[in-house]
């Protein structure tokens, strides 16, 4: 969470409950309640129906717009991103593409925002992935966006990030069954974005993965838009159709929410605990926050 | 019926070692061709061309991979064929244990009169044949067929001579009441990890014992059996297990250089049954808990 929204969304929620009469205690926890917004449509995607660009659109600014706090989709962005930020937006990788319409209309946000930089680094293993990055140049052309945004040589394995003059971060991963994670997402995506690549962090279900969080990206803002239209099952696709996009600034919560998403309707891989690297990622790296008492989950659908 | 040509990859390969000499150069009357020199993957460097994916082959103890890509012009799609040699069949059974899946549909795959191990499903084939696990799988054009995957292995399985069989450690579960395509074989701590997660190595596999699994039902439990160098490593091994408070719903039993152990997957204790069955086979022995082709 930046620090304006923080300030922000405390101010917020000190005044919804003061208004309610609640005690000193509740108060506090309330405040300390970091937000995670959920947005479902259930005519975006499914197995045999193409993706639809504007439910994506719409999806997209009410996400944003309910974690801002704002009606206005240029602010919500804004609140993010600002005019001195270098953006680097981060894709989900191979094993389960992004629908591409998701980090376009990303991208067309951070164009609203009007940032001094701004590139989409998506995984250099993607550029075998045709159909996916044509689907992707179009779309970005479309949205009057130039292709030199797109930029394969940051995301690599290892990958550069740390090179760069980042300064604002957002990440959109997918989530999928995994054979060493048990469920990918956030904290997972980190590891594969250090500097240090994803094999080190690899043991005990990752369990390391949350460590580079705070010292490799600790320094740039963050915001995080879980791509869970749909869910995969290891290098293999898509499994379920879930519909939703996940919007949060804490990549702890939002990906603990996301997880639960996830295992409402698939299953980890194997008997690995899904939760065990991202509640080190909190407990042990200090990296956000996994206590689900302290997130606020909005569900909305559109 | 598929028309499969074999151009003999040897004259094409020439002094080509490694399991990269089994990939063929076309299939199909040449309707598919390989697209480049095929990627010859050995050792850590597994982790460069998979990322995560790598542990578990490493898990299963693989020693080379090759990695070949198939095009062709004619009506587009591509097909890529990963195989994984291995030092001995059963290391290779191993991680087709490992990564089929309980709902795969099993494949009537022959060269001559042996059954090939095989299953298909979300648009890729796998298969096990003597020292070799194959992976063959279909980009997402939805312009490659299961008969474009299955042509490609028969090429690649009618090229193994050797046998297949399957680890003989599997004769020491118990075999009543097993879920077909349950069963998984490897060595390696991230493996064992997908069957019963214990943050540290309980089980000693740092020295690469040989381990099955496998899951039963009525009611819905795993028995699992570990062989070990040696009597006295498996005793270390029995004697911390059984009284780590991390596997205390688990039920231990140790035979020599063998340990076992059984627990349920819903309830807080292993089935009584279960274990009394997994005692007496792992003394005595019986078929294979694997049924190749089934």
């Amino acid at each position: 969470m930046t620090d304006m929204n923080r300030r922000q969304f405390v101010a917020t929620a000190t005044a919804g409950v003061l208004a309610a009469g609640l005690s000193a205690d509740a108060l506090a926890e309330s405040a300390k309640k970091t937000k995670v917004v959920v947005v479902t449509c259930p005519d975006v995607i499914d197995r045999d129906k193409p993706v639809n660009p504007g439910a994506v659109r719409k999806m997209m600014e009410t996400g944003v717009t309910r974690l801002a706090g704002t009606s206005d989709v240029t602010k919500a962005w804004k609140t993010f991103i600002k005019p001195t930020d270098q953006v680097a937006v981060a894709d989900a990788g191979t094993w389960l593409l992004n629908v591409p319409e998701v980090l376009i209309e990303i991208m067309r946000g951070v164009t609203l925002a009007g940032p001094s930089a701004a590139k989409l680094t998506y995984c250099a293993l993607d550029e075998g992935h045709l159909d996916f990055m044509g689907k992707l140049k179009s779309g970005l052309k479309d949205a009057s966006i130039p292709q030199e945004v797109l930029d394969g040589s940051i995301y690599t394995i290892r990958s550069k990030y740390h090179q760069q003059q980042f300064t604002s971060l957002i990440m959109s991963p997918t989530l999928k069954s995994h054979s060493i994670a048990g469920v990918s997402g956030i904290v997972k995506h980190f590891a594969t974005m250090s500097k240090g690549g994803p094999q080190p962090h690899h043991a005990n279900a990752m369990e390391t993965s949350g460590s580079v969080i705070v010292p490799e990206f600790g320094h740039m803002k963050q915001l995080y838009v879980v791509d869970a239209l749909r869910f995969g099952e290891t290098t293999r696709g898509p499994q379920f159709w879930q519909k939703s996009l996940i919007f949060g600034t804490d990549p702890v919560a939002t990906d603990m929410v996301a997880m639960d998403v996830f295992l409402k309707s698939c299953k980890t891989y194997g008997e690995l605990p899904p939760d065990h690297h991202r509640l080190l990622a909190d407990t042990r790296y200090n990296a956000g926050i996994s206590d689900r008492s302290r997130i606020e989950v909005v569900n909305v659908r559109v | 019926m598929i028309a499969c040509t074999l151009l003999l990859p040897m004259a094409v390969s020439g002094q080509q070692n490694g399991p990269a000499r089994l990939l063929p150069p076309s299939a199909q009357s040449t309707m598919w061709a390989l697209k480049a020199e095929p990627r010859r993957i050995s050792g850590t460097a597994i982790y460069d061309y998979m990322d995560g994916a790598g542990e578990i082959p490493i898990a299963c103890g693989y020693k080379a991979l090759a990695v070949g890509e198939y095009t062709r012009k004619s009506a587009g799609g591509m097909i890529s064929v990963e195989l994984y040699e291995f030092a001995n069949a059963a290391d290779a059974f191993g991680l087709y244990s490992m990564k089929r899946l309980a709902a795969g549909k099993p494949v009537a795959l022959t060269i001559g009169t042996d059954i090939v191990q095989a299953q298909s499903g979300y648009h890729e084939l796998l298969l096990h044949r003597g020292k070799y696990m194959v992976l063959i799988f279909a980009d997402d054009s939805g312009k490659v067929t299961d008969a474009d995957l299955m042509a490609i292995a028969k090429l690649i399985a009618s090229q193994v001579r050797d046998a297949s069989p399957l680890p003989d450690l599997l004769k020491l579960l118990p075999s009543q009441g097993v879920v077909p395509r349950t069963v998984k074989y490897f060595h390696g701590k991230a493996a064992m990890d997908t069957v019963k997660f214990v943050r540290e190595d309980l089980f000693h596999l740092k020295a690469h014992p040989d381990v099955a699994v496998a899951t039963y039902t009525a009611p819905q439990s795993r028995a699992m059996v570990l062989r070990y160098g040696s009597t006295s490593e498996a005793g270390m091994v029995f004697a911390a297990a059984s009284k780590s408070t991390d596997l205390k719903a688990l039920t231990f039993v140790q035979n020599g250089r063998v340990v076992g152990a059984a627990w349920s997957l819903v309830g807080k204790q292993a089935d009584a049954g279960l274990v009394t069955r997994l005692k007496k086979s792992i003394a005595s022995p019986g078929p294979s808990v694997e049924q190749v082709g089934k």
